[in-house]
């Protein structure tokens, strides 16, 4: 897989929204991203367990959300799919788009990473 | 404070951590102070101290949801007009509607381009900034149109009412309200307006009767094709005019039109006749006795009768039957309250003088019906005077006088009469009458009163007796003297009424003196000729001493000389009835008429009194000396006493005295006071020594004296 997991444009948006007064700004979004999503993940994957629609729906809501603001749209892309799968109630293909998500999540924050390193040492 | 200083404050509500960082940061970076809340719950918690310019609300949320939060801020007064801006997850137009549904000012859809989200949010801001300038104007523009008085009311080019502004409630009149037949004049009048561009001023009404209301239009141009007209009322200014118009020229008791209205009517009336040679008749009446009503049972009652006779009248002159005849309106046929208990009617375009007295006759039958107030009844008599265009007068104010003479003179014929004016009816006699009215009042009403002259022997210088004297103290005039008035009594036939007055209110002093110093001092009292000529008289004057259980010898009678004469040979049996039943009798002011002596001998009289103009010059007249040294030698031959009036100074009662003159009255003694004062003086007089007032000539008192 070639194609970047992260769209490093929103990230150079969250950059420029950053004051002197929060030159962190960035880093807190992406530390709560990874901290949110692992947390999302976790609930997506239970609740398919438990057969609960609903919540697979909400966690993906949020998750797409999230994930949507760091510019991880492979991630904002599946979650929509679990959250119109979850909105359905049919959750027969559930497990198989969240290990897709999962992938897609380590992906997006090993580039995360990778992003705010290079940036520190710049 | 402009707007690119203030720090505008923004709420920012999502359960999603990174996402609230993301908004926080991006408002922040565009100037906001920002505030964050979890969910709905929290952001309504601090909504009323944090008091956010703007709120960022997130659709999806645990707990109440963003559509909710939403009405709930909304619902608030201080948060009405607050921009709320949802931000959706969903793409869905059906959340769109939901988010405005639940009153929100805007919509964002996630994912959020946070590089533009301060711009978008502050220009929906001023946007809604802008709006609420816009609301609190018209709310302002609200509140004037809702504060005036007026309606404000556009009118197309048709002249129809389109629209009306502001709430209908305190509107003077609604747009639907105004009359349909105006319509024409609307629309001549929107052009005019539109072409000129000048305002129309116009007045219209609504309604009949006491429901009618007035309005004044001013109309001013609106759009190219419309005028705005504001309508004021002005029913209240108009009545008030009214009731000024009424006041000055309507009598405010019976409602009748007053004596400037009358006057008015009638030098139209002339004016019209002029031209026309035509004629109209004016009937001046007045109520019998009215003004003892009003005195003896009240204004009241008075103003009560006054209202119901007028009714009366109107009804007579607005008869059916001359309103068929003659076709005719109100104004030909006036009727007017001039004051008091007079009226006056206008008749005009009658076909003849028959019709007037129809008419008077018709009023005077149904004022006199008797009027039940309060359960009791009280009959009123009109007396009624006609004057006529031109005959009687050509302009109003003889017209007036002359109808009001006639009216005197129907009172005179005895009341409750019609008279027309007629050329021999003068100013003078208007007086006379006017007199006579009064002496009929001042009988009963108590203006009359009786005064006493003492009389004194100028022998023994003792008071002998009494002369009563007529007195009338008229209300307006002040006091009358009796050569005035007792001409009239007798011409009016009021000399009965007035001598059987004068004799009861002399027994009734004969009575009261009966019990002190001053019993058994005889009055005397005049008689006119006319109640001699009565051949009751006798019996009047024993009837009225006997109801008073008064001694004849108490009462003197005095008849003039002429009086006397006139009717001799009567008067003679009538006077000698009197002596027998022991009525004293005098002849008064004797020596100015022409008296027969052998007449003289005829008639049973005690004694003769000296007119005083023989008195009066006696100091220094030789001849009147000798007149009255002649009056009393012949009198004592005839075995009468005499008695010496108006003698006023000392001098006239020592040569008096000399003349052998028997008593005097004058000023020199006692002027004729009322019962009071004359009874103080003689007591005074008695107690004091009498001698200085005796005379010195030697004459002895007559021993034998016819009484």
């Amino acid at each position: 897989m070639s194609e970047p997991a992260i769209d490093r444009s929103v990230l150079e948006v969250i950059r420029s929204l950053q004051t002197p007064d929060d030159e962190d700004l960035l880093a807190r979004i992406v530390s709560t991203f990874i901290h949110e999503s692992a947390r999302l993940s976790q609930d997506i994957a239970q609740a398919i367990d438990e057969a609960d629609g609903e919540s697979v729906r909400a966690c993906a809501h949020t998750l797409k959300s999230t994930s949507g603001n760091v510019g991880a749209h492979r991630v904002v892309s599946l979650a929509r799919d679990l959250e119109m799968v979850g909105r359905s109630g049919k959750l027969t293909d559930a497990g198989g788009v969240r290990a897709q998500l999962q992938h897609e999540l380590l992906r997006a924050i090993s580039e995360l990473e990778l992003y705010l390193e290079a940036l520190e040492a710049a | 404070m402009t707007e690119e200083k203030r720090k505008f404050r923004a709420l920012v509500v999502d359960d999603d951590l990174s996402q609230r960082m993301l908004e926080s940061a991006a408002l922040e970076k565009a100037g906001f102070t920002v505030r964050l809340a979890e969910d709905g719950e929290q952001a309504i918690a601090v909504l009323d101290k944090f008091r956010p310019h703007l709120i960022l609300m997130d659709v999806d949320m645990p707990g109440i949801d963003g559509y909710e939060a939403c009405r709930d801020v909304r619902s608030r007064r201080a948060f009405r007009d607050t921009p709320i801006i949802m931000v959706t997850g969903h793409e869905d137009s059906e959340s769109i509607d939901m988010a405005y549904q639940s009153g929100a000012t805007d919509f964002i859809s996630k994912p959020i381009n946070f590089s533009l989200l301060g711009h978008r949010v502050r220009y929906i801001l001023r946007a809604s900034q802008i709006g609420r300038g816009l609301r609190d104007s018209e709310a302002r523009n609200r509140a004037f149109i809702k504060a005036i008085p007026d309606a404000i009311i556009v009118i197309d080019r048709e002249g129809r009412a389109v629209e009306q502004a502001g709430a209908f409630t305190n509107a003077p009149i609604k747009k639907d309200e105004i009359p349909k037949r105006l319509t024409a004049k609307w629309r001549r009048q929107v052009e005019e307006v539109l072409s000129s561009g000048r305002a129309q001023h116009s007045e219209f009404s609504r309604g009949d009767g006491d429901e009618r209301s007035f309005y004044e239009a001013r109309m001013v141009p609106f759009t190219d094709d419309r005028a705005l007209m504001i309508v004021r009322d002005i029913s209240a200014q108009k009545r008030a005019n009214a009731k000024v118009y009424r006041l000055a020229f309507y009598d405010t008791l019976t409602g009748l039109p007053n004596r400037q209205s009358f006057m008015a009517s009638l030098s139209e009336a002339v004016a019209d006749c002029e031209e026309n040679s035509g004629w109209f008749s004016v009937l001046y009446l007045d109520l019998d006795n009215f003004k003892r009503i009003n005195d003896s049972l009240g204004h009241t009652i008075g103003d009560e009768l006054l209202k119901t006779v007028s009714k009366r009248i109107e009804k007579c002159v607005r008869a059916d039957d001359f309103v068929a005849r003659y076709g005719r309106s109100q104004s030909n046929l006036q009727l007017a309250r001039l004051g008091g208990d007079e009226f006056t009617i206008l008749l005009r375009d009658l076909n003849g003088h028959d019709d007037v007295d129809r008419i008077a006759a018709r009023i005077t039958k149904a004022v006199c019906e008797p009027v039940v107030y309060d359960g009791r009844e009280y009959v009123i008599t009109p007396s009624i005077g006609i004057a006529s265009y031109p005959d009687d007068g050509t302009d109003i104010d003889s017209l007036m006088s002359n109808a009001d003479m006639a009216m005197y003179h129907a009172k005179d014929s005895g009341k409750n009469a019609v008279r027309a004016f007629s050329g021999t009816m003068s100013v003078r006699s208007l007086e006379y009458l006017d007199l006579e009215h009064s002496l009929r009042s001042a009988i009963n009403n108590d203006e009359l009163a009786l005064h006493y002259q003492p009389k004194m022997s100028l022998t023994t210088g003792k008071v002998t007796g009494f002369e009563a004297l007529l007195r009338w103290d008229h209300p307006e005039r002040g006091p009358v003297s009796p050569a005035k008035f007792v001409p009239i009594a007798e011409e009016a036939g009021l000399i009965l009424d007035l001598s059987d007055w004068v004799l009861h209110a002399a027994c009734r002093q004969l009575t009261e003196w009966s019990n002190g110093l001053l019993k058994g001092f005889p009055i005397a009292v005049n008689l006119s000729s006319k109640q001699f000529s009565h051949s009751d008289v006798y019996q009047v004057v024993m009837k009225t001493l006997r109801e008073h259980s008064v001694s004849p010898s108490l009462l003197e009678l005095e008849l003039t000389e002429s009086e006397l004469m006139r009717d001799a040979d009567r008067t003679v049996g009538t006077l000698r009835k009197l002596k027998e039943a022991g009525l004293a009798i005098s002849v008064d002011d004797f020596g100015t008429g022409y008296s027969s002596l052998s007449y003289l001998k005829k008639f049973p009289i005690d004694a003769l009194k000296i007119d005083r103009s023989f008195v009066m010059e006696l100091d220094d007249d030789g001849d009147n000396i000798s007149i009255c040294g002649a009056i009393v030698a012949l009198a004592h031959s005839l075995n009468l006493r005499v008695i010496a009036e108006g003698v006023e100074t000392a001098e006239q009662q020592h040569l008096l005295g000399f003349l052998q003159c028997d008593e005097m009255q004058g000023f020199h003694f006692a002027k004729p006071e009322d019962a009071g004062t004359t009874s103080r003086f003689v007591a005074d007089y008695m107690a004091r020594d009498t001698s200085p007032r005796l005379v010195k000539a030697g004459r002895q008192p007559r021993k034998e004296r016819k009484r």
